[in-house]
């Protein structure tokens, strides 16, 4: 009887793991085959305005907080959020940083897996927003997020690209003005591409649901 | 002496009397201020304002003196960019409630005088057609969760 134990588990090991290695390489290709299947199209509902060719990006002459140049190399690789604002913005801008942090705080590890998408902060009062207020200023909501500016015409460069608006109020008795802007964020694609719109008001679980839906749609 | 003394009390009666009847107070409430970077040079208040009376109430300026200046200001959407308007006068409908909440109305806070940190009760004096109101902000964290309190609304 003992022998024909042993010899019964001396034929089944093989068995065993043959049948896990199938489990195994099955379960793989599930994953690598059905994902990319899964987001063969955008939901209808997307809350974003997606770009279906992308619209690419250049020229850039910016510098960011950390007083390195900015040009459209540093969109590679990675998906950028990009918002325009100025420091001195007391309502949308701080509320839109914090649209900014918040969806950066619920991305799944997956969306947020090497390299992690950039949050940009576009400050477009170059006048009064030196770089090291940038940084101070972008830092405070998360210490990951980067500042940019630049002369206003290379500023323009990005705007016009991106169909972003912003103009000067006249100064009041005090020198103090404020600044009108695009409250959207623009979506960056790795190849550098303008690749989707999110208009305000911004509802952050929208954005992350979105921004997902867009990147597996993109890798797909 | 004691004929002047009793003769300024009761004026002072006299002059509380007056403006309680004229017409009546507004009422402040969930005024809070978002802590923002310390190098912002301008914050945000919110709050909700409620005119009790059968009268509309003019708010003609806010002060504190924790800011250099405060201003009403509201954020519109106007031609694809969001714009701030200067409100030199804001009026409080009888009966009403205006609120000054995130993308709307809002104090623009200019130069703070000094830093403030998360739980600082800040003052501040409404300056009104039914005199002045007096009200305390509360600093909190700079989260959208700030926005929710415990006021009720109709949904």
């Amino acid at each position: 009887m003992s022998t024909d134990t042993s010899k019964r588990k001396a034929i089944n090991w093989p068995l065993v793991i043959l049948g896990l290695a199938v489990m195994v390489a099955g379960a793989v290709v599930a994953h690598f085959a059905l994902e990319p299947r899964q987001s063969a199209s955008l939901p209808e509902d997307l809350q974003a305005t997606y770009l279906p060719q992308g619209k690419p990006i250049s020229g850039l002459q910016l510098q960011d907080h950390n007083q390195a140049p900015f040009n459209e190399s540093r969109f590679k690789d990675k998906w950028s959020f990009l918002f325009f604002g100025f420091t001195n913005c007391p309502d949308v801008c701080p509320t839109t940083m914090l649209v900014m942090k918040s969806v950066w705080d619920k991305l799944p590890e997956a969306a947020r897996q090497a390299p992690a998408p950039e949050m940009i902060f576009v400050s477009v009062d170059p006048q009064r927003d030196s770089l090291d207020k940038l940084k101070q200023y972008v830092t405070y909501y998360h210490p990951a997020f980067l500042g940019i500016t630049g002369e206003l015409d290379q500023i323009d460069t990005l705007t016009r690209q991106l169909g972003v608006l912003y103009g000067f109020e006249d100064p009041n008795a005090e020198g103090n003005y404020t600044v009108n802007h695009s409250s959207q964020i623009i979506l960056v694609d790795p190849q550098g591409n303008m690749r989707a719109v999110f208009s305000a008001p911004h509802v952050t679980d929208e954005i992350v649901k979105s921004f997902i839906a867009i990147r597996n749609y993109y890798n797909g | 002496m004691k004929l002047l003394h009793r003769a300024c009390i009761v004026s002072l009666f006299a002059i509380f009397a007056t403006t309680v009847h004229a017409s009546e107070s507004l009422q402040v409430s969930d005024a809070w201020i978002p802590e923002a970077p310390p190098v912002a040079s301008v914050m945000a208040g919110y709050l909700a304002i409620h005119n009790p009376g059968a009268q509309d109430v003019t708010i003609s300026a806010v002060r504190s003196a924790d800011f250099a200046s405060v201003e009403m200001h509201e954020t519109r959407m106007q031609d694809g960019m969001a714009r701030m308007v200067r409100q030199d006068k804001l009026v409080i409908p009888a009966g009403k409630t205006v609120m000054f909440e995130r993308g709307g109305l809002h104090l623009m806070l200019m130069q703070p005088q000094r830093s403030f940190r998360m739980g600082d009760r800040i003052r501040f004096e409404l300056v009104t057609s039914a005199g002045a109101v007096t009200f305390s902000a509360v600093v909190k964290a700079a989260s959208l969760d700030g926005d929710k309190h415990d006021h009720h609304h109709h949904h």
